[in-house]
């Protein structure tokens, strides 16, 4: 008698195999999620690394806050001398040496001629004298002379009276030559 | 011929490769730059916080040296600010003259301090006017020289130097034919600009 095996148990589900090209694909697809998932991990455990050494060394640096306070009084204090030091020496360049302008008016003037006033303003940087001489020769000397110091510039005589009188000054004082000039002096400095 | 239709094994492997490639990209453009940027910060900061932590740990071997050097500093300061008073003191200022008029055997006729800035003066001085009488001219000499040592640092800006009759009286030995000198001056006394 011939039999017939008949196999009625479900049949087993056939295993799909994957193509060459589909290992490929996945084996580059979880290659680059693990080496993805390793430069994270790399740059997260070196910037976890950092933080705490910045913590560390700012809980060292505010354990040393005394000490900071030293320094910054220090700093505070020394900006203070600096600036003092700066402005006293530049200030004291800014004084005009009055004794000196006296000097040389004096030492400018012919015997002839006296000085009776001196005005000296720093705004304008305008000197002016007034004075008396004995006439107008002397009056031209003390100009001549006055202009041939090096440190005095712009020279002007600004205004000069001359008596001409008809009076005889024989037995009287005689009547002197006034006279106002104007100049810059080197010396002084706004 | 190539196939390239969507099925074909070929396309569907540059396909995945460009989607692997955009997460990839993707990825590394939005978590991984980001942290990079952010360790390159906490590089920067980490060498200031060194470097102060150098200077701060040296500070600490030398504290008491600072602390020595910073009380120097303010007696400095203090010597300083003599010379250039951070306050006006008129008080002080006007007794500083009358000193100095002592001491050149001069007069003072007329001494004001300004309550209000001159126009163009620098913010931070004491304007005053003065007057003095001498009845010699090495006595103003002697008030310029003192003005210019003066405690404070004090700077003329207009002067007036004037020579006339009268000294007879006000000074022992003047007689009618002693002059007297004269002199009016605007100035300023310079005061610090940090309190």
């Amino acid at each position: 008698m011939k039999t017939i095996d008949i196999n009625l148990l479900p049949g087993r589900k056939r295993k799909k195999v994957l193509s060459k090209q589909d290992k490929q694909i996945i084996f580059i697809g979880v290659s680059t999620f693990f080496l993805l998932a390793a430069m994270y991990g790399g740059v997260w455990y070196t910037r976890t690394g950092k933080e705490n050494k910045l913590e560390n060394l700012t809980a060292q640096v505010n354990s040393l806050k005394s000490v900071q306070k030293v320094l910054d009084i220090r700093a505070s204090l020394g900006s203070k001398v600096l600036y003092y030091e700066a402005s006293i020496k530049n200030f004291t360049l800014k004084q005009t040496d009055w004794n000196k302008l006296i000097g040389e008016v004096a030492a400018s003037l012919p015997t002839e001629s006296k000085i009776n006033q001196i005005n000296a303003d720093k705004t304008s940087l305008i000197i002016m004298i007034t004075g008396e001489t004995k006439n107008l020769q002397t009056l031209a000397w003390t100009m001549y002379s006055i202009s041939n110091n090096k440190d005095f510039s712009n020279v002007t005589l600004k205004s000069y009276s001359v008596p001409y009188g008809g009076k005889s000054n024989v037995g009287t004082k005689p009547s002197l030559t006034t006279f106002t000039i104007t100049f810059k002096w080197k010396g002084m400095k706004k | 011929m190539n196939d390239l239709s969507v099925s074909s094994p070929k396309t569907k492997f540059i396909m995945w490769i460009t989607i692997f490639i955009f997460i990839g990209g993707t990825f590394y453009w939005f978590l991984i730059k980001p942290q990079f940027a952010q360790i390159k910060e906490l590089d920067k900061q980490i060498a200031v916080k060194q470097q102060k932590l150098a200077v701060l740990q040296l500070a600490h071997q030398r504290e008491k040296v600072l602390l020595a050097e910073n009380k120097l500093l303010q007696d400095r300061i203090n010597e300083l600010q003599n010379i250039l008073p951070p306050q006006r003191n008129e008080f002080l200022f006007g007794e500083e003259f009358q000193t100095l008029a002592k001491l050149c055997g001069i007069e003072i006729v007329n001494l004001n301090f300004g309550t209000k800035q001159a126009k163009g003066a620098p913010s931070d001085t004491v304007q005053f006017t003065i007057s003095v009488n001498a009845d010699k001219l090495e006595k103003i000499n002697w008030f310029f020289t003192h003005i210019a040592t003066f405690p404070q640092i004090v700077s003329l800006n207009k002067v007036s130097i004037s020579k006339g009759a009268g000294a007879a009286g006000r000074y022992t030995g003047a007689s009618s034919k002693t002059s007297l000198y004269t002199v009016g001056a605007n100035g300023m006394i310079y005061l610090s600009a940090k309190k």
